[in-house]
């Protein structure tokens, strides 16, 4: 199998079941939502997928070999990549190289490279400015490039984090709710971006979003969590209609 | 202007100015030796503190034994046969350092590994320790080769002077070289990546634990060569030389100059070689002085004199360590 599958997984903490017996499967091309009300363990999931947690029980596999108690890093170099909740960028660095981070593990340049500096050196490095001015522009962000990360707009400081997980080159691309503190039209935008991404990258998305609505409207399938269980799967339209969700989402909202 | 070409313009000038030096009265070109080895130091820690955001408290250490195992190879070098004049003593220079440093190194990749998962305030206690270790064995090493005195234990260790203008200010230039050229790669935004976030540095598939161990190994072996460049210096080192307030002072160094700022850091290791000096005249006074002079100074510059990353920041980041969300 070439995509993601989550293997009876269960992540506890301490007494805490955040994720319990999950079982799933992305394929290559898919755009999949992943929603649930507010601690139902989401990014948990994400947490587990990339290594951040190893799961209490069960197995992760990816392009048919399992990545369990794998490190972040070398699930992201296997093609995992995400965003963060809370906005992780770098604080200390420009727009630009924030993406630039993500070429660091496969620049061929390493210590003795950088120190001598020879033609070799500056080719790859053009050619790495090449490819994150590319990024930047699709994202129409270039304008921002020299500017410092963390003085962005809110809005943009969120799509720079889809860049730079991109510009890793991932298979599989883990947007953990990229539209919250967004405001609708921009919400909306994001959506028709996040369609985009997955056609023109040629990639899988799963995509965390609190707003059911929204991942109705882009998602082709929906894993809905409630206190760590699997309570629903299928289409929107299913989804939509399922009593156990409509349960679970009306028990939040009273 | 690429940078090899800067680099042998600033060494074509270093060499110029080194034959000026005869003249230079002996007192001060003691505190110009002191600063270049002080350069050498504080922008190898800036590193490991500045760049890599870690938290080292035992830089002297790794200067200690960098001087002990220069200072132990010279020795053998010039009693077994070779001269320290002229060429022969350029041989025994730069094989001593280049022990030391590498011998220092190796001591590094073996704290780091280990200690380098914990994090801020831990890893300081623990290089500090090891800053504590060192001083101890050295203070309890004293053999004998074909009747001369290696280590000399607390005595202290006479070692034959090496060191000169040229070699201080060229090994200076080439840790700053090296440290800048690095940091300003691609490659090299990984070092800011694990200070910066190291669990956002991870999900974009950097190995933080290696950049960190990276780093420390090359700024223990920066260390080392220092070491050994002051040990050739004042020919005469005893374990006092390399005790923690050694590395405190260096940290001041590299907060002052502005974490990960390596001209900041050039600046405050000239500053803070010159100011003990130009204080004596207070005998007594001189490091109460001395240290209400660092609080103006860190009061009225927290960013320090050229850094953008706040000590608070700095600190505030220290403190909370890295839950994931
Ligand atoms: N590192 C952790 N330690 C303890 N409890 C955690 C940890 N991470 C998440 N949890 C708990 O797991 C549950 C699911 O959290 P989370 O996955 O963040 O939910 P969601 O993303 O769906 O809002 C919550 O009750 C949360 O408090
Ligand atoms: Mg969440």
């Amino acid at each position: 199998m070439m995509g993601l599958e989550i293997n009876d997984v269960t992540m506890r903490f301490g007494g805490l079941t955040a994720v319990g017996n999950l079982q799933a499967h992305i394929e290559p091309h898919d755009l999949i939502g992943l929603i649930g009300p507010n601690g139902a363990g989401k990014t948990t999931v994400f947490n587990v997928i990339t290594g951040v947690y190893s799961p209490t029980v069960g197995d992760v596999r990816f392009q048919g070999k399992s990545i369990r108690g794998m490190k972040p890093n070398e699930i992201t170099r296997c093609g995992i990549s995400r965003t963060f909740q809370n906005i992780r960028l770098f604080r200390g660095m420009t727009v630009f190289d924030n993406i630039r981070v993500s070429f660091a593990p496969r620049s061929k340049n390493r210590l003795i490279g950088s120190l001598m500096r020879l033609g070799g050196f500056y080719k790859e490095e053009k050619a790495i400015a090449a490819k994150i001015d590319e990024l930047l522009d699709f994202f129409k962000l270039g304008e921002m490039r020299d500017e410092l990360a963390t003085s962005l707009p809110y809005g943009d400081q969120r799509r720079l984090e889809i860049v730079r997980a991109l510009a890793t080159q991932p298979k599989l691309l883990l947007l953990d709710e990229p539209a919250a503190g967004m405001n609708p039209t921009e919400k909306h935008n994001l959506m028709n971006l996040i369609k985009q991404i997955r056609d023109e990258f040629n990639i899988a998305i799963l995509l965390i979003e609190h707003d059911m609505s929204l991942v109705m409207g882009v998602c082709e399938r929906i894993l809905v969590l409630d206190y760590g269980i699997k309570i629903a799967e299928g289409t929107p339209l299913e989804i939509r209609t399922d009593p156990k969700v409509i349960e679970a989402y009306l028990g939040v909202e009273e | 202007m690429k940078p090899q070409f800067t680099f042998l313009l600033v060494f074509a000038a270093l060499a110029a100015l080194s034959f000026t030096m005869g003249a230079v009265d002996p007192y001060y070109l003691t505190v110009i030796i002191f600063i270049g080895i002080n350069i050498t130091m504080a922008t190898s820690l800036n590193l490991i503190n500045g760049f890599t955001g870690q938290f080292s408290l035992g830089h002297a250490g790794f200067m200690g034994v960098g001087a002990y195992i220069a200072a132990i190879i010279s020795t053998y070098l010039t009693t077994h046969g070779m001269s320290s004049d002229g060429v022969s003593g350029i041989l025994v220079l730069a094989a001593s350092l280049l022990g030391g440093g590498l011998f220092a190194a190796l001591t590094g990749l073996a704290v780091g590994i280990p200690s380098l998962r914990l994090k801020g305030d831990y890893l300081a206690i623990v290089t500090l320790g090891f800053n504590e270790i060192i001083r101890v064995i050295i203070q309890n090493v004293d053999f004998k080769i074909a009747g001369t005195h290696y280590v000399g234990g607390a005595r202290g260790f006479a070692v034959p002077q090496l060191s000169t203008f040229l070699w201080v200010y060229g090994i200076a230039l080439v840790v700053v070289y090296f440290v800048e050229n690095v940091i300003h790669s691609t490659y090299g935004r990984g070092f800011l990546a694990v200070r910066d976030d190291e669990v956002a540095a991870e999900a974009m598939g950097i190995n933080s634990t290696r950049f960190k161990v990276k780093a420390f190994v090359i700024g223990a072996f920066f260390a080392g060569i220092g070491g050994g460049l002051f040990a050739h210096y004042i020919q005469y080192i005893t374990p006092d030389n390399f005790t923690f307030l050694k590395s405190i002072e260096i940290v001041v160094m590299v907060i002052l100059g502005g974490m990960g700022s390596t001209y900041g850091v050039i600046l405050a290791a000239i500053i803070l070689t010159i100011l003990p000096e130009a204080l004596r005249e207070f005998s007594d006074y001189r490091m109460i002085i001395y240290s209400l002079l660092l609080i103006i100074l860190m009061i009225s510059r927290p960013q320090g004199l050229f850094g953008n990353a706040s000590i608070k920041k700095f600190l505030a980041k220290w403190k909370t360590g890295t839950a994931t969300n």
